[in-house]
């Protein structure tokens, strides 16, 4: 390593972990002096965010409970959509077809979350309200809906890709044995996905938990302890964007804001790397076996 | 079980398979249906070019010039950090790599920094870029932001696309003296490049329709003029969207007017697939 | 004779593996040395260690050493970039960089920091020479050298090889990925350079190795097992093991 060049590009490869270190300190560091204000205890189990009233309250927990409530909603919809449409790709669809889809899904894929919280606004949210009579269009199903739109491409083509990937000879060996084309995706193909299809859940999960524009847009933004799907709800994600523009830079509200993004990435860290954990530990196994 | 109904048993669940991911994949069409439809109404030279005003009912007038002019500058000056330091590392990570848990250590941090949440870098960018640094609320600020959102995809896209490079031009090289920068630089890179850059469009893409890292770093909803210095705030066309659409004190008269935008920005998005499109058909016959 | 490459008691270790087993020999100057024996026996192992192309595994060790003008090559203060500047390699399949056939014959020069293009020039021109593949390419330098048939390319190789001088030339299976008639041209380009620089070739290929060896080495599971002049390793080998080989024992 004594060439300048070397250097620089040994830094550069370093780069990403300093980002990240600095993500965490920056984080922390400006979570931290809230502590003189709110206790943690009050932080993570209060049951009321009243950030600007008198005296302010800073407790997380009904953000962390609606957050629970629409991430779990949308997976429960992404993934079972993704799966199908999978199957759908690799095994029903026209292979003309194919190429087709999966560019479509790919551009689809990097339509911003702004303007999916734009459909949910002015179509979705409405249509909820006037056809459907509920009390609110901007609630928890409406934002669950919408991210679930803008998450499936992804677990779908990673499916696609494992689904795939099964070696023609698995396949022909239980079409040998008289199974037609549906019972080798149920008995043979589908039983050696669970590694795969739990990372792929994991690493959704991680997506869904850090969107913010779409819940930001149309669940409502009410910080309270949702009871059923049709109630408004505020995440952590969209907390931060609704309220950091017009709070004053090192006040308890501010550092209360950066306690939420702290526990936002700690979160989406840990999910990430079980996911990736998962991912790398059958990947070992696959090449075992 | 008979022949007979086995194949029927098939028959019916791929039926259902298919009507349900048809509805699904008519639920994304419509999308792109719904914003052509409504976009197009509003759109048009004027429209693209002019400065936004308000009218004393809450009325959007003039166009998105601003706006388009402010996402293409904080792109592009992301790109200008993110690409150099990204490929780079991208290199560092295929090239350079040994035997050793510390390069799965590096590729782990790098996928996880793809991870994080686009409001967390938001916050990591008002803390560090416009209040440690002193950059202020600012294009320069926002686009360090988003340099940060764009580096793990290049990075990723570079360090795939060096590992494709045969490994006997690497030996060739090297056999010449070449030194393993020189190796990297000057034979591996240039064959790789046309891969790497579908991973630069894909970052830009993805950086160009970021609202939640611009929010609070630099972004504003409103300006009387098209962008000048990178010290000043500007006007994006992804948080206009959602200006217009939550702030406006007029929201039907504003709906038509994000749905231009919706339709500029997906048409900016979409010709950006295309061209990635193009550079992957050419990579695949070339190689 | 003169001594160009002095190889003392060299052994080499992937991970725990061993692969050559004290290797003892002298690889005389300005000729045509061939290296044969049965596949596996590690003949590549060999010449990619004279030039460090092993050192890029992290598993690869070794013992003992190769004299180089005085200097142990193999020893960790020698610069490698300079080593492969005089010891230079050409590869089984041919590995032309995807550039034009002007750029892939400077690039060695260009990495070593001359950028005098009268310099380049003569040297596009001498070093095509060599390898006697000026004259089908003369008109169209600029071209990809992609574009050009297995043999061309691999002669390509050996000009853009000999670009930067080397005073030896490893060639590990040159021809084997090509034709007869290019094979042809390739061993009269071999045997013309051989006056001035040192060749080291690894051959399957016995009629080859006959056909242009001044010397033969017979390796056998990492050994050693017979250095001498090609006409005695021919006709009246020392040991059997050779013998077996010549006459296709082992096919
Ligand atoms: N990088 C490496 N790591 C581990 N083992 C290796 C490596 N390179 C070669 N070997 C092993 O060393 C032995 C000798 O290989 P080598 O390629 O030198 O044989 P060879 O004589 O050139 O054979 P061939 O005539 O088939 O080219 C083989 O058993 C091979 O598996
Ligand atoms: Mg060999």
């Amino acid at each position: 390593m004594k060439n300048i060049i070397d250097r620089i590009i040994f830094v550069s490869g370093w780069v990403s972990i300093a980002i990240i270190v600095a993500i965490t300190f920056f984080l922390f560091y400006n979570w931290i002096p809230l502590f003189k204000t709110a206790s943690p205890i009050e932080f993570f189990f209060g049951t009321l965010w009243y950030p600007t009233a008198i005296p302010p309250f800073y407790g997380i927990l009904p953000l962390l409970d609606a957050t629970v409530w629409i991430s779990f909603l949308t997976i429960l919809i992404t993934f079972p959509s993704a799966f199908v449409l999978a199957i759908f790709i690799t095994h029903v669809a026209p292979k003309r077809l194919r190429y087709f889809l999966k560019i479509f899904l790919e551009i689809f894929s990097s339509v911003p979350s702004v303007i999916l919280g734009l459909i949910g606004l002015s179509i979705v949210a409405p249509y909820f309200q006037s056809v459907l009579n509920m009390d609110t269009g901007q609630n928890i199903l409406n934002a669950a809906l919408m991210l679930s739109l803008i998450t499936i491409p992804m677990p779908t083509s990673m499916m696609e890709d494992f689904i795939s990937a099964f070696s023609p000879e698995q396949k022909e060996g239980a079409q040998a044995l008289g199974a037609n084309e549906f019972e080798t995706l149920t008995k043979v193909i589908i039983p050696g996905l669970k590694g795969p299809f739990a990372s792929i859940a994991m690493l959704s999960l991680g997506r869904i938990f850090g969107e913010t524009m779409i819940v930001l847009m149309v669940a409502g933004n009410a910080a309270i302890f949702p009871t059923n799907i049709f109630q408004p709800a505020r995440v952590l994600s969209s907390t931060i964007a609704a309220e950091m523009g017009e709070t004053p830079v090192d006040t308890p509200h501010f550092y209360a804001l950066f306690g939420i993004g702290a526990v936002l990435f700690v979160m989406t860290f840990l999910i990430n790397i079980i996911g990736e954990v998962i991912r790398i530990r059958y990947e070992r196994q696959m090449m075992k076996g | 079980m008979s022949f007979k109904k086995r194949m029927l048993k098939q028959r019916i669940a791929f039926l259902s398979l298919s009507i349900v991911s048809i509805g699904i994949l008519f639920a994304i069409g419509s999308i792109f249906a719904l914003i052509l439809v409504n976009g197009l109404g509003v759109l048009n030279w004027n429209f693209l070019i002019s400065i936004t005003s308000f009218d004393f009912k809450g009325v959007t007038h003039g166009g998105i010039g601003p706006a388009i002019a402010g996402t293409f500058m904080v792109t592009g000056l992301g790109l200008v950090f993110a690409v150099p330091v990204g490929i780079l590392a991208g290199i560092y990570l295929s090239e350079y790599r040994s035997k050793g848990k510390i390069f799965n250590v590096l590729r782990m941090m790098v996928a996880n920094l793809a991870g994080v949440p686009s409001v967390v870098h938001g916050l990591f960018g008002l803390a560090v870029f416009a209040v440690l640094f002193k950059f202020g609320l600012s294009i320069l600020s926002s686009a360090l932001t988003l340099s940060i959102l764009a580096l793990p995809i290049i990075i990723m896209t570079t360090e795939n696309a060096m590992r494709d490079v045969p490994n006997d031009l690497r030996e060739a090289s090297y056999s010449l003296g070449a030194k393993k920068w020189q190796s990297a630089l000057l034979v591996v890179f240039p064959v790789a490049a046309s891969k790497i850059m579908t991973g630069v469009i894909l970052a830009s893409a993805r950086i160009a329709g970021e609202t939640a890292p611009i929010l609070f770093t630099g972004a504003t909803l409103y300006l009387a003029h098209y962008p000048t210095a990178i010290n000043q705030q500007f006007m994006a066309l992804p948080y206009m969207i959602y200006g217009l659409m939550t702030t406006s004190i007029n929201i039907s008269a504003s709906t038509n007017f994000a749905y231009g935008i919706a339709l500029v920005l997906i048409t900016l998005i979409a010709l950006m697939n295309i061209a990635i499109v193009i550079f992957r058909s050419k990579t695949r016959k070339n190689s | 004779m003169d001594v160009d490459l002095k190889i003392e008691n060299l052994s080499v270790y992937f991970g725990q593996k061993q692969i050559l087993d004290s290797i003892s020999f002298e690889i005389p100057a300005r000729s045509i040395t061939a290296i044969i024996g049965p596949s596996g026996c590690g003949k590549s192992t060999f010449v990619r260690t004279i030039n460090r192309m092993n050192d890029r595994f992290d598993d690869f060790s070794h013992k003992g050493s190769i004299i180089f003008d005085g200097k142990d090559v193999l020893s960790n203060d020698y610069p490698v970039e300079e080593l492969r500047k005089k010891i230079g390699m050409v590869f089984q399949k041919p590995n032309p960089f995807p550039k034009s056939i002007y750029e892939n014959v400077v690039f060695g020069l260009k990495i070593h920091g001359v950028k005098d293009r009268k310099i380049l020039d003569e040297t596009v021109k001498s070093s095509l020479e060599s390898a006697s593949l000026y004259d089908q390419v003369k008109d169209r330098l600029s071209m990809n050298a992609y574009k050009l048939s297995g043999g061309q390319q691999q002669r390509l190789c050996i000009a853009r090889a000999l670009a930067i001088k080397p005073e030896i030339l490893l060639l590990d299976e040159p021809t084997s990925a090509i034709d007869p008639l290019a094979t042809k041209q390739i061993e009269e380009v071999l045997e013309q350079i051989s006056k001035e620089i040192t060749i080291l070739i690894v051959t399957h290929n016995i009629q080859q190795a006959a056909r242009i060896a001044d010397y033969i080495a017979f390796f056998y599971m990492g050994k050693l097992v017979e250095f001498s002049k090609a006409e005695k390793i021919l006709n009246a080998p020392n040991e059997k093991l050779t013998d077996d080989y010549l006459t296709g024992m082992y096919g």
